[in-house]
């Protein structure tokens, strides 16, 4: 598994890894979980979230699964879910950001408390 | 979409419609739906929502097409390297053997292109060799041919004199000069020959804008009677007689014509290869002065054939030249009564002179042909629909394993490519093998100025390929629109039932088809109507088994002497009578057909229906021997000429019935008539005689007997008893054994004349009769390709209605009238816009009339004829359904 090569992410598709680490969604509960997680600052239009979203399952990141036991709505919609490799991506980048922000707050870029 | 997808805004429908089909475009749908209602729900503008949501599926759209694609690659498709073209040399190959699978219908839609391209690109060659391709002089299209025309309509050469008047006040022209055409006899240590040649005024090859390749042109003074003889010589010429050698430039050679020759006749200058002109045989041109007799010119009412070439003026139009020239016409009507009145000036350009009747002969070709490549093309694109129809499955399945649109676009357009490619390939070749024929074999029969200069001309491939480029390709595009038309499940569970696409868009080209072949065939129909009844018709003499050839005695070694002359003839025609295969031998001039006529204008002493003063113009031959027997010329009254009829005894004349019905109230036997200062008496009345062929105008016409006027250039007329060409070493000898010296030449039959006078409309004839069948066979083979396909289509229906009772006899009917119905309304079609073309065809035709019903009738039935054979083995194909297997198949 060659975890580097997809690094860094682009905003959108960690916070779509990001989404899909809690449960299995379909593309619209994606969008607005992305919404939430970003304070609704990002909301991608339609077309270029599906857009990543087809990239990453080309690139297996994450796939297409049944829909989870007990799920409302349309039958029909397809689910998501994150892969082993969209996992460890996930985990990667949050270090990589993580490591990132170590180095901010050491040269004071970024004081405690503040986000 | 699915169907339970909510209804979207079409903004957003266009985005989402723009997105490759590999995008669950239903899942987007839904997703598109519930953020809408999101934004509505928030009250966010609906309007920024949508044009957002779209500008945002476009900009996917587009990079989702023009991304390269990893993994999801399919067997069988071409490696996808983000460009439009890539794989493009994969297509190929995979178009190529797409073709080769099917051979017959890619040898079908080959061979069709082949013909339709090679007969338009050789007819469309010879059509830019004919009217379009210029003429090798300088600014030739300001060339103005110009010739004396009478009241009546009829041209006529022009006098020497009226030259000389239009020279002096026509300001419309920069320069004008007259010519004429002659044969002279060159005289070579290898014995003698004819020479075609030009009798050329002073400014002729400067108004040609002809320069000298060697040597240069007769000054001036070298026009003038009596000068010192010069002649100018072809590259031709040059080339056959001294091998190209620049030594020939102020040799001296030995034209035995000459009047004043004692001295030779000096070459002084070689014209450029390109000069043809007054014909394309022209090999030497004389100073007109040197041979024309001095009385011609001194004549106002002698036409001695003299043409007059003008050069308009810069800027000058033909329209205002006509016009100054008409001015000029009356002024000298009203100051020479006796020969110019109601005489006007014929103006033409020297192209349409040279060209000529041609002109339009070649026009009506080149319509046929391009209808041929029309139908050609309707037929291709017929075939090329019915396999897209059947393709339908292919690309459906295409589709649903991800092909998106540009490569199956590209796919078919390849392949309509390669096709093509091969049609246009072998058209080609076709035209290359049709171009090397009409210059070796039509152009010298059909006498077609131009038309032996033909080459394969690239602006006519180019055109014919585009052609072919552009119905190979359009209609190769056909599968595509049913792919989008059907729905890719129904695609796929297609089957013959269901595969109806192209079904109507083949019949209406079908119909077409009909339609232009009906029109060529009615075309054809009446040129070979035309050709029969020309050849049929009577010329009033019989022109089978006779020989004619031409002798010319003019020259300084039988000095010009009328006795000499006369009494070489009347031993020739005695010698040639004594053999034994020969009936009759006679001599006339001119001979009749050969092209060559003498006008004479007589007027009558005493009571006649002429008014006073009135001169009557007539066709006057000399003749010598049994002539009017040779040619079974018949004898209405009185008597022919004989031997008593002699230089010492009364000037006597034989006229034809025309001129005895025009000039006389009762008998004219006994009667006088006047040419010039002398009188003849009529001695006898004979048939009246076509002699510029049967569909031209004729004269009235007078023959006088050469024993009283002889003449020094004659054609022999040998009466034979079996074919006249096996006669042609006898008669030859003949002539050598009166005079070793004589040149005897132009050895033809009398019947070779008579065709060759047809030969144009025998072009035209056999040219448009195989252009009407190869158009009829293209569309019967169209109609079957339509009944077949019909037929294969609808076998499940043919089984059921087979089931459920009907009949064979039904079951053929029903396809025959299928059939049926696409040929009469081709039929009609063909009638409506067939018979308004026949007008086009109107200067050729003789005897003919266009919109006789019979002629029409019979074309149709043979159409209708031939597409009911073509329906046939279709509608059979239909009854021997087994209405079982039929619906079992399914």
């Amino acid at each position: 598994m060659d975890i580097g090569r997809h690094l860094p992410l682009t905003h959108l598709s960690f916070l779509i890894l990001m989404a899909l680490q809690e449960k299995p969604r379909h593309g619209y509960s994606i969008i607005k979980t992305v919404g939430k997680l970003s304070q609704d600052r990002l909301s991608p239009g339609t077309g270029t979230f599906y857009s990543a979203l087809h990239r990453m399952q080309d690139e297996a990141l994450l796939a297409e699964c049944p829909a989870p036991e007990g799920s409302k709505g349309d039958s029909r919609r397809r689910y998501y879910e994150l892969t082993d490799l969209g996992e460890a991506v996930l985990q990667a980048e949050a270090q990589r950001l993580d490591s990132l922000l170590v180095e901010a707050r050491r040269r004071k870029i970024l004081t405690e408390g503040r986000t | 979409m699915n169907k339970s997808a909510p209804r979207l805004h079409w903004l957003l429908r266009l985005g989402l419609r723009s997105l490759p089909r590999r995008m669950e475009r239903d899942e987007i749908g839904q997703t598109l739906a519930l953020r809408e209602a999101d934004a509505r729900r928030e009250g966010r503008s609906l309007l920024v929502f949508r044009l957002r949501e779209c500008a945002d599926l476009l900009r996917t759209a587009l990079h989702w097409r023009l991304r390269p694609r990893r993994g999801r690659r399919k067997p069988n498709s071409p490696p996808r390297r983000g460009r439009p073209w890539t794989g493009l040399s994969n297509d190929l190959r995979y178009a190529w053997r797409t073709l080769l699978r099917r051979p017959l219908w890619t040898a079908s839609a080959a061979a069709t292109l082949t013909l339709g391209l090679g007969a338009t690109v050789s007819i469309f060659s010879a059509v830019e060799a004919v009217l379009l391709s210029p003429l090798p002089y300088p600014q030739a299209e300001r060339l103005v041919h110009l010739r004396e025309v009478s009241y009546d309509g009829n041209t006529r050469s022009v006098a020497w004199l009226n030259f000389q008047d239009w020279k002096r006040n026509a300001q419309s022209f920069s320069q004008m000069a007259a010519y004429s055409s002659w044969g002279v006899n060159l005289q070579t240590p290898q014995g003698a020959q004819r020479l075609s040649t030009g009798l050329v005024s002073r400014d002729f090859l400067d108004t040609l804008g002809v320069k000298p390749l060697r040597g240069r042109l007769p000054s001036p003074l070298e026009y003038q009677r009596g000068a010192a003889p010069v002649a100018v010589i072809s590259h031709g010429l040059w080339m056959r007689q001294w091998g190209g050698d620049n030594a020939v430039l102020g040799r001296e050679i030995d034209l035995a014509d000459l009047q004043n020759s004692g001295a030779g006749v000096e070459i002084v200058g070689i014209l450029p290869p390109q000069v043809a002109f007054p014909s394309a045989s022209t090999e030497l041109w004389i100073p007109l002065a040197q041979l024309m007799p001095q009385e011609d010119l001194e004549d106002r009412g002698s036409h001695p054939g003299i043409r007059v070439l003008g050069r308009l003026d810069e800027g000058v139009s033909l329209e205002a030249a006509r016009q100054e020239l008409d001015a000029i016409a009356l002024q000298l009507a009203e100051r020479y009564p006796e020969s110019n009145k109601g005489t006007g000036i014929f103006t033409v350009p020297l192209r349409d002179h040279l060209v000529g009747d041609a002109g339009q002969t070649v026009l009506i070709l080149a319509l046929a042909a391009g209808l041929v490549l029309l139908i050609a093309c309707a037929n291709v694109a017929g075939l090329l629909v019915a396999r897209g129809a059947a393709r339908q499955r292919e690309f459906s399945l295409r589709t649903a394993l991800g092909a998106g649109r540009w490569p199956l676009l590209r796919l078919l357009l390849t392949e309509g490519f390669a096709l093509a490619l091969l049609g246009g390939a072998a058209g080609l070749a076709l035209a290359w093998l049709g171009i090397g024929l009409i210059r070796t074999q039509v152009a010298p029969q059909a006498g077609i100025f131009g038309l032996e200069d033909v080459t394969l001309d690239p602006g006519v491939v180019l055109f014919a390929l585009a052609a072919s480029l552009v119905s190979g390709l359009l209609f190769s595009l056909t599968p595509l629109t049913f792919a989008r038309r059907a729905s890719l499940r129904s695609g796929l569970e297609t089957d013959s039932r269901s595969a109806s696409g192209g079904t109507l868009l083949r019949r209406v080209l079908v119909t077409g088809e009909v339609a232009l072949s009906l029109t060529l065939l009615l075309g054809a129909g009446w040129l070979v109507v035309t050709l029969q009844q020309l050849l049929s018709a009577d010329p009033g003499f019989q022109t089978r088994n006779v020989l004619t050839a031409e002798v010319d005695l003019s020259g300084p070694q039988h000095g010009f002497a009328q006795e000499a002359t006369r009494q070489f003839y009347e031993d020739l025609t005695a010698r040639l009578e004594a053999l034994p295969q020969v009936q009759e031998a006679a001599a006339v001039n001119p001979l009749p057909l050969s092209g060559y006529g003498r006008q004479w204008s007589l007027t009558v002493p005493g009571n006649s229906r002429l008014e006073t003063g009135e001169k009557l113009r007539t066709d006057l031959f000399i003749v010598q021997g049994d002539y009017f027997k040779a040619l079974s010329i018949p004898l209405r009254s009185g008597r022919l000429f004989s031997g008593q009829d002699d230089p010492q005894s009364p000037r006597v004349v034989v006229i034809d019935e025309t001129l005895a019905r025009r000039v006389f109230d009762g008998d004219p036997l006994g009667r006088l008539i006047q040419f010039g200062d002398n009188q003849f008496r009529v001695i006898g009345v004979v048939g009246h005689v076509k002699p510029y062929g049967v569909d031209a105008l004729s004269r009235p016409q007078a023959y006088v007997s050469a024993g009283q006027r002889s003449f020094p250039a004659m054609r022999l007329v040998v009466k034979t008893t079996g074919d006249p060409l096996e006669m042609a070493a006898t008669v030859r000898q003949a002539v050598l054994q009166q005079d070793k010296t004589q040149l005897v030449h132009r050895i033809r039959s009398l019947e070779d004349y008579r065709q060759s006078g047809a030969s144009q409309r025998k072009l035209a004839a056999g040219l448009l009769g195989i252009f009407a069948i190869t158009a009829l066979v293209l569309a019967v083979v169209g109609l079957y390709g339509v009944l077949s396909y019909e037929v294969a289509r609808r076998r499940r229906e043919m089984g059921v209605r087979l089931s459920l009772g009907a009949s064979r006899s039904n079951i053929l009917g029903l396809i025959l009238k299928d059939g049926l119905k696409v040929t009469l309304a081709g039929l009609t079609l063909g009638l409506a816009a067939g018979l308004p073309l026949s007008r086009l065809l109107s200067g050729l035709l003789f005897n003919v009339t266009p919109y006789h019903p019979g002629y029409i009738v019979s074309t149709a039935a043979l159409l209708l004829f031939t597409a009911l054979l073509a329906c046939l083995a279709p509608a059979l194909r239909a009854t021997r359904t087994d209405p079982v297997r039929s619906l079992r198949c399914e």
